[in-house]
């Protein structure tokens, strides 16, 4: 059960007290997981298109995402996430290597704590 | 959602992708104490069988988790409890029994090598640790994927000078028995001082007697990634440098961290250890030399590279500490000569003498480690080396260890071919001056005045 409140209920919760007026209760989702999407390459167009159309075709979601083309290259960093037991991660990084081979871009997919984890203790 | 910039991102697919970041070894830790028996037949059953069933997920989870991560994880190993301790009676016959049972064990769950063939003499010999030195020989040359270690020294204990005569033995032997494939068998034999009981690494990797039943460690690797930090800041002063290697041996360590605690939990293994090492391979650009060279040295083996090795070593330290509480292992920079490019070229040009290597060994880990001498040094002359190597680690209370190659067949120049991560490297000189009658002495050298520290 995960509430908007989650991070303050963390450090100031009281199973003795009723819960604070406001908080909703969210019904329980199926876990997901977070992964972040990095394609570099040489520009030309359609290149994100084609990155979310294949993530769009995977039941993947686009949380967020940027792009920026720098000296005719082209930098993708996009935040997906996926309902855990609909598509695997490995399922994930197959279809998206097929579309680097289709777009000459370098696709990377990783799963988002090795960003977190390497730069945050 | 932990707030994650565009910048940190791309630092991160970039040093994966381009300097070779990489987990250089998850290794599984098992204790065979459970195995123990004098019939040797039921120990190799008993051996076989457990690290088949502790460890026979150990690649596909390895696997799995580089997938996950994007982090190639170059090794998957396990370590045992030192052999000469789980067979509790027989001949060097049976301790060569049992290294093929580990190995078999090893090709069955398909890792490439199983470290603890091992005893600790650093005081005195048992009849078994006699028998299991004896073993080595042999045991080494029939198996791929056994290695062995054996520690002779402690700050503790001194140097058992009759154990490193008998390993300077054991090299000889070996080295002639696989003289067709330049005497590689030399390169899976460790000679220790102050051994770790949790080290991830190859050779010389052996769970100790105060493990847990399993548990995971984690070697990281890295040397390509702050090479680039260090090339790409050549007007920094030492402090400034120093703290930019910090920062980056930090991201290097919580790698390992992540991929630790993941395996251990997967595995069902203890967390064990994350070895801060810089561990180089012979790819180019993953190199301790070439960070050496990158600070302003012309070559490694230059004037400033005890210091500027010092430096490093340290850096990473300061900078592991802070990503892990779970630090173990050598902890060290490596320097390696055959799996090292930069190293191995500084050998070949001249630059970096043995002599050399033997005084950075005081401020780094592992010491004399995979270099190549002439296949006609002298037993002593061997022996005399793994000494000083050892005294450096007795009176300084560090590990060191000494892994050297007498190539079968080759003079000094020649450069030899160990194949795969163990790379190549030319054959080195040794000092030709004599030393039979020092070596000749036996016994122990006693311990030092560090031991005295209760």
């Amino acid at each position: 059960m995960r509430s908007g409140i989650e991070d303050y209920r963390s450090v100031y919760y009281r199973p003795d007290l009723p819960l604070l007026t406001g908080e909703v209760a969210v019904p329980d989702k199926p876990p997901r997981t977070s992964v972040i999407v990095t394609a570099l390459g040489p520009d030309k167009h359609g290149l994100l298109a084609a990155v979310a159309t294949t993530v769009a075709a995977c039941d993947a979601n686009v949380d967020d995402v940027s792009q920026t083309v720098t000296g005719g290259m082209f930098t993708m960093i996009m935040f997906v996430s996926f309902a855990e037991g609909e598509l695997t991660l490995a399922g994930l990084q197959e279809a998206l290597a097929r579309t680097g081979v289709e777009t000459g871009l370098q696709i990377t997919v990783q799963h988002e704590d090795i960003f977190r984890f390497m730069h945050r203790v | 959602m932990v707030f994650i910039t565009n910048e940190e991102i791309l630092e991160t697919v970039r040093m994966i992708q381009d300097e070779n970041l990489d987990v250089r070894a998850v290794t599984m830790g098992i204790s065979l104490g459970d195995c123990a028996s004098r019939d040797v037949d039921r120990v190799c059953e008993r051996v076989h069988d457990k690290i088949v069933a502790r460890a026979g997920r150990l690649v596909p989870v390895a696997r799995e988790i580089q997938e996950k991560y994007g982090v190639p994880i170059v090794n998957r190993r396990v370590s045992v409890t030192p052999i000469a301790g789980v067979l509790a009676a027989g001949g060097s016959d049976a301790f060569v029994k049992l290294a093929h049972a580990l190995d078999a064990a090893a090709g069955e769950i398909g890792i490439d090598f199983v470290g603890g063939f091992s005893a600790l003499v650093q005081k005195g010999f048992t009849r078994r640790d006699v028998a299991l030195i004896d073993a080595i020989p042999q045991a080494i040359a029939e198996t791929r994927r056994v290695c062995s270690s054996v520690n002779v020294a402690s700050t503790r204990a001194g140097i058992n000078m009759d154990a490193v005569v008998k390993m300077a033995e054991v090299l000889l032997d070996v080295a002639g028995r696989t003289a067709a494939h330049d005497s590689i068998g030399a390169a899976k034999i460790v000679t220790f001082c102050n051994v770790p009981e949790d080290n991830p690494f190859m050779a010389g990797a052996l769970h100790g007697s105060g493990e847990p039943e399993v548990s995971i460690n984690v070697g990281i690797s890295g040397p390509g990634v702050i090479r680039n930090v260090v090339a790409g800041h050549p007007d920094l002063s030492f402090t400034d440098l120093a703290d930019l290697i910090k920062r980056t041996a930090f991201k290097i360590t919580r790698v390992g961290e992540l991929v630790a605690r993941e395996a251990a939990e997967m595995l069902g293994a203890q967390m064990g250890i994350i070895d801060l090492s810089l561990a180089p391979s012979p790819a180019i650009g993953d190199s301790v030399a070439e960070i050496l060279e990158s600070m302003g040295l012309a070559r490694t083996g230059a004037p400033g590279t005890t210091a500027a090795l010092a430096m490093l070593n340290d850096a990473v330290k300061k900078g592991g500490i802070m990503a892990t509480s779970s630090t173990g292992g050598l902890s060290g920079a490596f320097i390696p000569v055959s799996e090292d490019v930069g190293m191995a070229r500084a050998a070949a040009e001249g630059v970096l003498s043995i002599e050399k290597l033997e005084a950075m060994t005081a401020v780094c880990s592992l010491g004399l480690d995979m270099i190549v001498v002439p296949g006609d040094t002298s037993r002593d002359a061997l022996a005399g080396t793994i000494a000083d190597v050892m005294a450096i680690g007795m009176i300084n209370a560090k590990t060191t260890g000494a892994r050297l190659i007498p190539a079968a067949g080759k003079v000094v120049g020649d450069w030899v071919e160990l194949g795969g991560l163990f790379g190549a490297a030319p054959v080195m000189p040794l000092s030709a001056a004599g030393n039979e009658a020092f070596m000749a002495r036996g016994g122990r050298i006693p311990a030092p005045l560090q031991s005295l520290t209760n």
